[in-house]
């Protein structure tokens, strides 16, 4: 739904923020049109949604604490990549949609997510944001674990065959967690992380 | 062989009150009156396209509305008012249809299917054009065409809904001499409607004159079309005499007086 | 004048102004040919490579019962991938050809497509609102879909009910209406619904091949059924494209056809959607393009336009799905940029 541009005017903003992931380009010039300061999000992976923190930090005189949560986002990220570097990566393929089969290409920050957590996604080669992807394809790459979006149904019938179904390692995830991009996914990145080698994290 | 009798029909409002006229063998009954008369309404009662309120249709002692439609569509040809076809059917095709309450649910023309049709496009002067899309061919020609499907079942009966609408002179004269043609070698009768006086005149064999859904007058055209009788149908001044060609009665309009050219405007 | 039965005469008419038995067979054994030809290339290509050992191993274990010697992989990409999405493709390609033939015939308009009376409308508000709401239940949206196709053609035929039965403008008029309507709550349900459901029922509104083949062999069964009691009606359909007036003249009971026919081009036009989506195009063309080629009696337009409905899905299915492999691409695109120009080709060569 679009927010009401009339309502936004009357609390008289000194900044307002959007993502892009909203796809709100029109209401953004026409907030812009208005006179409202407007800063843009449009972070196209981990380290871009830690600079647009410290872009909003500066932006709101608060950069005392975007440096200190910045911070502590590169510690926790960097103890992540530390944890699993060297092990094996599992092939993992992403389901965005199941009919028809959507996943995520290689520039999104889904991915990056993935390749930091340790996996490899099958449809990293893809330049494409979100392409529909070929079933055949997913079957023929075996992957290992497989991650559905949160509200998605179970696992399509016809990969019920591949590693990651026989094994039980396919996971719901949570949109607000992997596909916002704001200082959950760190979150995210380590839940996955966790998921994508239990041997490394133990019960945590 | 067609008895027509107490036949009422309305829509919202009464068209037709209380219909009764016969046709014998190899008549051809022309239908006048004015525009909203009822003359269409009563063709496709005939034909059982529309079923009367009262009344009922004979055809050779046999009541049209009981009997199966296809019976009825054999022993009847109907060519409607003013077609317009947008799919190219081949006439052959277009005439072929002619045949279809003879046959199957599924399958192809029989010879005898072709054989029929072959002869009602002689008869009708249209063998030439077999092979050529009706809609291609000119009016008089897709008359001809209609009138072909019309025959190609050897009806009983002809019912022709103003087959010489759009045609010029020569080609009326022709279509009507055509349907004359047709009933006298083939055992069949005819109505017409047409809004062509003289044309009926010349070529019936009776008359029925219709006005606001009542029969005015049912009888030989020189019974029918007199004068009192037309001005008082059609509510406009005309001279009828008899032409000196046939003898059968001739209308000629009187032209409307004329106020502004004698006001020398 | 006197009746001649010439020799020439006959001979004049029997020759090819109609359409014989003679000439319907030989037509339909040629789209056959092409449509298992087509389905061959379809089940040999695809994203990954799958030898035609391979192939013949499956499908010959499949008739027979065993296990194929190939590996699991090979197993589900053959049976359980492409080999639905080639039956899926001839079936809702036939689907679509016929009822749109069939509806160019009732309506009396060489235009017409099937998706003129709002059937597809219809079953896209059932799979939207499937899709946003009830997303756990299996084969969920197609159910709904086709739900929301037969109430739509129900709501269609209630409306374009006259004085004295349905005419043929009275119902477009009630299908173009309901079609806006039902338009208008789909762009609704589409601003309301979220990233990824957007994503995904927009991919279904232009026509998707890949779905869940569960539901084929009912959807099979159905459409050739329907497909069967049109072209029962296939002659009185001839008549009724000259005039409803003169059809029932020529002794055609209208009321029955007109009634039989929508309801069976309606319902497999719903089958078809409800597995595949909105894929435009076929259903107005290739009907148009055989009339154009063989004529416009419908004992031949129907059979004729079943099988180069699956051939042409056959091939832009094919197109879609290995041309920029491992992704896929919109099959109804395809299908208007094969089928297009070929249209074009035969309009031009016809006129």
């Amino acid at each position: 739904m679009r927010p009401s541009i009339e309502s936004i005017v009357a609390l008289k903003p000194d900044l307002v923020i959007a993502s892009t992931a909203s796809q709100l380009e029109q209401f953004v010039r026409n907030l812009d049109q208005v006179g409202i300061p407007v800063y843009v999000s449009n972070p196209q992976n981990i380290d871009g949604v830690l600079s647009s923190i410290d872009s909003i930090g500066e932006l709101t005189d608060t950069t005392a604490r975007a440096s200190g949560l910045t911070k502590e986002l590169r510690g926790r990220i960097k103890a992540v990549e530390i944890r699993v570097a060297g092990a094996a990566r599992p092939r993992v393929f992403l389901i965005l949609g199941r009919e028809p089969l959507i996943t995520a290409g290689g520039g999104t920050f889904i991915s990056d997510i993935i390749a930091r957590a340790g996996g490899q996604s099958i449809s990293s080669n893809e330049k494409a944001a979100y392409p529909q992807y070929s079933l055949e394809t997913v079957v023929a790459q075996r992957p290992e674990v497989i991650l559905i979006q949160d509200g998605e149904r179970e696992l399509p019938d016809r990969l019920q065959q591949t590693p990651a179904a026989r094994e039980g390692r396919v996971y719901h995830f949570d949109d607000g967690v992997l596909l916002r991009p704001g200082p959950r996914i760190v979150n995210g990145l380590e839940q996955m992380a966790a998921k994508l080698h239990p041997e490394l994290f133990g019960r945590e | 062989m067609l008895k027509v009798s107490g036949i009422h029909f309305s829509y919202s409002q009464p068209v037709l009150s209380d219909l009764s006229f016969e046709i014998g063998n190899g008549e051809l009954l022309v239908v006048i009156g004015p525009n909203g008369a009822g003359k269409s309404t009563l063709l496709k009662i005939i034909v059982g396209i529309l079923s009367p309120e009262s009344g009922s249709v004979l055809l050779d002692d046999r009541n049209i509305a009981s009997m199966p439609r296809r019976e009825a569509a054999r022993l009847i040809g109907y060519v409607a008012q003013g077609s317009s076809i947008r799919f190219p059917l081949t006439a052959t095709e277009f005439v072929l249809q002619g045949r279809f309450a003879q046959q199957r649910l599924i399958g192809f023309e029989s010879d005898e299917d072709v054989t029929e049709a072959t002869r009602a496009m002689e008869l009708t002067d249209t063998i030439g054009f077999a092979d050529r899309p009706v809609t291609e061919l000119s009016g008089g020609e897709r008359q001809r065409v209609m009138l072909a499907r019309a025959i190609a079942s050897r009806p009983r009966l002809l019912v022709l809904d103003e087959p010489v609408a759009n045609l010029d002179i020569s080609h009326q004269i022709r279509m009507l001499d055509l349907v004359r043609n047709l009933i006298s070698e083939g055992n069949m009768s005819a109505i017409v409607v047409t809004h062509e006086l003289n044309l009926a005149a010349e070529f019936a064999t009776t008359a029925l004159l219709l006005k606001a859904g009542e029969m005015m007058a049912c009888g030989a055209p020189n019974e029918v079309l007199t004068e009192d009788l037309l001005q008082t149908v059609f509510e406009t001044e005309l001279l009828v005499d008899a032409s000196p060609i046939s003898g059968a009665p001739r209308v000629t309009l009187v032209p409307p007086s004329r106020p502004n050219r004698e006001r020398g405007i | 004048m006197n009746v001649t039965d010439t020799p020439n005469a006959v001979r004049h008419i029997a020759s090819a102004n109609r359409v014989t038995l003679a000439q319907l067979v030989v037509a339909l054994t040629l789209l056959a040919l092409l449509v298992i030809v087509l389905a061959v290339i379809a089940t040999a290509v695809g994203s990954e490579h799958v030898s035609l050992a391979s192939i013949s191993k499956i499908i010959i274990a499949g008739i027979t019962g065993r296990s194929a010697d190939v590996t699991p992989e090979q197993q589900i990409i053959i049976a359980e991938i492409r080999l639905p999405r080639v039956l899926m493709a001839v079936v809702v390609g036939g689907a679509l050809s016929v009822a749109g033939a069939a509806y160019q015939a009732l309506l009396r308009n060489p235009l017409a497509d099937p998706y003129i009376l709002g059937v597809s409308t219809g079953a896209a508000v059932g799979a939207i609102v499937s899709t946003v709401f009830a997303e756990s239940i299996p084969v969920g949206r197609p159910l709904a879909a086709f739900i929301g196709a037969v109430l739509t053609i129900t709501a269609v035929y209630a409306l374009g009910q006259g004085r004295r039965g349905e005419a043929s403008e009275r119902l477009i008029l009630a299908g173009v209406i309901t079609n806006t309507f039902l338009s208008s709550i789909v762009i609704f349900m589409l601003t309301a619904a979220s990233g990824s459901r957007l994503r995904s029922i927009f991919s279904w509104l232009i026509g998707d091949l890949s779905g869940e083949p569960r539901l084929l062999g009912l959807v099979t069964v159905f459409v050739m059924a329907g497909i069967v009691v049109i072209y029962m009606n296939a002659r009185a359909l001839n008549l009724l494209m000259t005039g409803e007036e003169e059809a029932v003249a020529l002794g055609v009971e209208v009321r029955r056809v007109k009634i039989t026919v929508y309801l069976a081009a309606s319902l497999i036009t719903g089958a078809a959607v409800a597995v595949s989506g909105v894929i435009g195009f076929v259903g107005l063309v290739i009907p148009h393009a055989i009339r154009l080629v063989g004529g416009s009696d419908n004992r031949l337009v129907i059979p004729a336009s079943a099988l180069a409905g699956g051939a042409l899905l056959l091939a832009a299915d094919t197109v879609a799905r290995t041309i920029i492999a491992p992704r896929e691409l919109h099959i109804g695109v395809i299908s208007a940029l094969i089928g297009g120009p070929v249209f074009i080709y035969l309009l031009r060569r016809t006129s």
